[in-house]
């Protein structure tokens, strides 16, 4: 492995190659670009698109209690919530965990989302509305509102960390999952997910569900920064269905790079939350290793070996590289 | 045939195109051409004098060039007379034409300008009124040569007319209406001195112009004749003076004869300023009495015929289409700009994807560039600023109201219309835009959605990560700003747009390069090993 002194702030690029790792422009330029194709991306970029798939494919997704399309519907939302106390309210075309609220709690006057805000009614609707306009939209297109069951957190990372819920994203390429890691809230991210946004994560071994490493901030950490709780060797839950899945939604969405993003609930194990066509390059820096050769290696089998019974030995390769 | 190959095929035809066509271009360059509206002339002096010996010198004041006259080609000088260097004698100009004559007796000598007018070019554009210095100050207060500045008639009038103690620009107006209606233009026959005319109620051009200056001299507002042509055709040519008055550190033109105030017509040619005589018998530095008597002047102007027209159509062919040089010449700076423009993308996915900077939106700092080139830079970014923080702070507060998306835009680009008018009222008021003057007006739409960004960044992010993001989209409209101004380029790109094929070329290599980033060397830096810490 190369050397780097401590003043150095800065590695060379043929240090990031013997280290394997994708730069932004070789994963647009060789892999988004040919494998993904743009009349798919509707299927990840529309959460309502991908959450019909799943439910096509028989993958678990959070039940969808109501789309609303146009401003009349949210006078109905009352109606539409009916007597269930929690729900979460997202925007179908959003990106980066925007737009997303979370209800834990309701009394019809009064909604408090898991944190504990307040919101009222009227702010309710207003934000329904904002979503409708389009104001959390990737090109501020009017959207769509859904709303949906609320994911109430499985226990292993409930434990973890407070607020926010942590997800699990695997990244695919060409239906293999190349890696994955779990992303963990903190106060810093302010309860998103994102490790841009101050989020933890930590890489998963491929093959036996268990976490490795730690980063937050760029930097390797071992505990969670606001419960202290260690974040490496956690087994994910049903980490084998969560692999299946992946790989199922991958086939139908015949997109060939992608991230799906799961969420382990308490009840139903891991659902689909979301999946994206330009999934970011911090994996690399959570599993602080290369994801190139490793596509790379993707790359170079023969058809059959891409089957789904045979994939199982090409993880296994691939978690070896 | 797979993405590589094409791309080296399409590099390829574009190399050859480009090539093809800057070689095309140069080999057939086409001869200078002019607009409509536009004429050329040839103005000629005529002299004949006496001289007394050989040595004998005579001045000619040039034409000047002005906004929209220049003079074409150099004069052309009779063979029997020399011309002499520029020495710093009398009230010589530097432009002035100094010619000594070979031997005595009577010469019959001409001169010939060729001058080229229009209407629109501007040859001139950046052209600023240097302040007085003081000793022109005193000379443009003092009396001259038919100029009684301390006469009693002269304070009498201004006395009168400076009733309500106006401001310089009103009194000088005041003073002007004065003297066209009270001084009735006299012929040639009547006085070309100033003060008679005022207290006759008649004079000449001369005497007018003379009252006029003396009227505005007493009034403590800097005034001068100036002498030269109304260039047009006609029975009678001559020269012709009117009277500048320097007001608020800009020469403005009054002329009594045409009742032009403040500007003149664009025919109008200065060729001498304080004075009148625009050839003139001088004695050389040496002697005191070697000097041309008898001195008679004439001038004529003659139309040339018109050269070819730029914008006739079909005269030579579908492919002056490419001359872009036969587009009008008020088209010629903005298409230079906006021919820049492409180096400015070029420059914006060079940050983007070989360095990896961020910016607000992907062309917003390239339109900021674009709205600074066309405006004062100072005064614009003065508006910006203010338009921004205040921008902020209103996006801020509506936060509160929870309006709708397009609705809340919709005000934000309201609030930025007015902050936008109100800074331009504002430096206009205090003159802070004196040179140029036109307007500050920046990209309405562009600035709201600045201010929308930048909002939503601060709430999302956080207020450090919008400020850094600010910075880097400032930093990169200034360094397009500063390409964009860089007037060489321009007249290059502008003589040879197919350069743009090779701008193509470089954006297609940048679109295939699939290396790191710069910025993704850091961002990766701890996905290589360390040294490990020095052991003891």
């Amino acid at each position: 492995m190369t050397q780097r002194s401590a003043w150095r702030f800065w590695a060379w690029p043929s240090e990031l190659r013997d280290q394997g790792i994708l730069g932004i422009n070789r994963r647009n330029g060789r892999f988004i670009l040919p494998m993904n194709q743009r009349k798919f991306y509707p299927r990840v970029d529309e959460k309502h698109l991908t959450k019909k798939i799943c439910h096509d494919a028989g993958i678990p997704v959070p039940d969808t209690y109501a789309l609303i399309e146009k401003n009349g519907d949210v006078r109905r939302f009352l109606e539409i919530i009916g007597d269930r106390t929690d729900f979460v309210i997202k925007p179908a075309a959003g990106s980066a965990g925007r737009g997303i609220m979370v209800i834990a709690r309701h009394n019809g006057q009064e909604f408090f989302t898991s944190s504990g805000q307040r919101y009222t009614f009227a702010e309710l609707t207003y934000h329904m509305s904002a979503i409708l306009s389009g104001l959390y939209s990737l090109s501020g297109q009017p959207d769509l509102a859904i709303i949906e069951q609320r994911i109430v957190c499985h226990e292993t990372f409930a434990r973890i960390c407070q607020g926010g819920t942590p997800d699990i994203r695997v990244v695919l390429y060409r239906g293999v999952p190349a890696m994955a890691m779990v992303r963990l809230p903190t106060q810093a991210s302010r309860g998103k997910a994102n490790l841009h946004q101050g989020a933890a994560g930590a890489g998963i071994d491929l093959v036996g569900g268990c976490t490795f490493g730690g980063v937050c901030q760029d930097r390797a950490i071992a505990i969670h920064p606001d419960t202290g709780h260690p974040i490496a060797g956690v087994q994910v839950p049903f980490w084998n269905d969560l692999l299946q899945a992946s790989m199922r939604l991958a086939d139908n969405l015949e997109l060939g790079y992608i991230g799906v993003d799961f969420v382990v609930d308490a009840t139903l194990g891991p659902v689909v939350l979301e999946a994206n066509a330009r999934p970011g390059l911090n994996i690399q820096v959570a599993n602080r290793h290369g994801l190139g050769p490793r596509l790379k290696h993707i790359n170079a089998q023969p058809p059959e070996r891409f089957l789904r019974e045979c994939r199982h030995e090409l993880i296994a390769e691939v978690a070896r590289i | 045939m797979n993405a590589r190959s094409s791309t080296t095929w399409v590099i390829a035809l574009l190399l050859l195109l480009g090539a093809a066509s800057i070689a095309l271009r140069i080999k057939y360059k086409p001869e200078p051409l002019t607009h409509p509206g536009e004429s050329v002339w040839k103005l000629t002096y005529f002299a004949s004098f006496h001289a007394r010996k050989a040595g004998a010198e005579l001045q000619m004041a040039y034409p000047e060039t002005t906004r929209h006259s220049t003079v074409l080609e150099s004069p052309t000088t009779p063979p029997e007379l020399d011309v002499v260097p520029y020495r710093p004698i009398r009230a010589a100009s530097r432009k002035d034409l100094t010619l000594r004559t070979k031997k005595a007796g009577q010469v019959d000598c001409r001169v010939e300008f060729k001058l080229h007018l229009s209407r629109r070019a501007d040859w001139r554009p950046d052209s600023v009124d240097k302040p007085l210095t003081a000793r022109d100050q005193s000379k443009y207060l003092d009396k001259g040569r038919g100029i009684e500045v301390g006469h009693p008639s002269v304070a009498e009038t201004v006395n009168r007319l400076r009733d309500g103690n106006p401001k310089p620009q009103e009194l000088v107006e005041r003073l002007f209406e004065h003297c066209l209606r009270s001084i009735i233009p006299g012929g040639d026959a009547a006085s070309n001195d100033g003060t008679e005319a005022l207290v006759r109620g008649t004079g000449s051009t001369l005497g007018r112009a003379r009252a006029f200056t003396a009227l505005c001299r007493a009034c403590k507002v800097p005034a001068r004749l100036v002498t030269g042509f109304e260039i047009k055709l006609g029975n009678t040519f001559r020269p012709h003076t009117w009277v500048e008055v320097f007001i608020d550190g800009r020469w403005q033109s009054y002329d009594l004869e045409n009742g032009f105030a403040r500007e003149l017509d664009y025919n109008f040619v200065p060729v001498r300023r304080d004075g009148v005589e625009l050839i003139r018998a001088v004695n050389p530095l040496d002697t005191v009495d070697v000097a041309a008597t008898d001195l008679v002047t004439r001038y004529t102007i003659e139309k040339l015929p018109a050269p070819p027209v730029a914008t006739d159509p079909g005269t030579e062919g579908l492919l002056q289409i490419f001359d872009l040089r036969r587009l009008p010449v008020k088209l010629h700076e903005p298409i230079k700009v906006i021919l820049i423009l492409p180096l400015g993308a070029l420059f914006t996915a060079f940050v983007r994807t070989i360095v990896g900077i961020r910016t607000f939106g992907t062309f917003t700092p390239t339109l900021l560039a674009l709205a600074f080139v066309f405006n004062d830079l100072k005064s614009g970014i003065c508006v910006f600023v203010v338009v921004l923080i205040t921008g902020f702070i209103s996006r801020t507060l509506l936060d509160r109201l929870k309006l709708l998306l397009v609705p809340r835009l919709g005000i934000v680009l309201t609030l930025v219309v007015m902050l936008m008018v109100l800074g331009v009222a504002v430096i206009n008021h205090f003159h802070w835009n004196p040179h140029k003057g036109e307007t500050v007006l920046l990209p309405m739409v562009i600035l709201t959605n600045l201010v929308e960004r930048f909002f939503v960044t601060s709430e999302e992010d956080n207020l450090s990560e919008a400020g850094r993001l600010m910075g880097t989209t400032m930093a990169m409209a200034f360094v397009i700003y500063l390409l964009l101004n860089f007037k060489n380029l321009g007249t290059l790109m502008f003589d040879f747009p197919e350069l743009h094929f090779f701008t193509v070329i470089v954006l297609i290599l940048m679109g295939r390069y699939t290396g790191y980033r710069v910025s993704e060397l850091i961002r990766f830096r701890d996905l290589v090993q360390r040294d490990p810490p020095p052991q003891e």
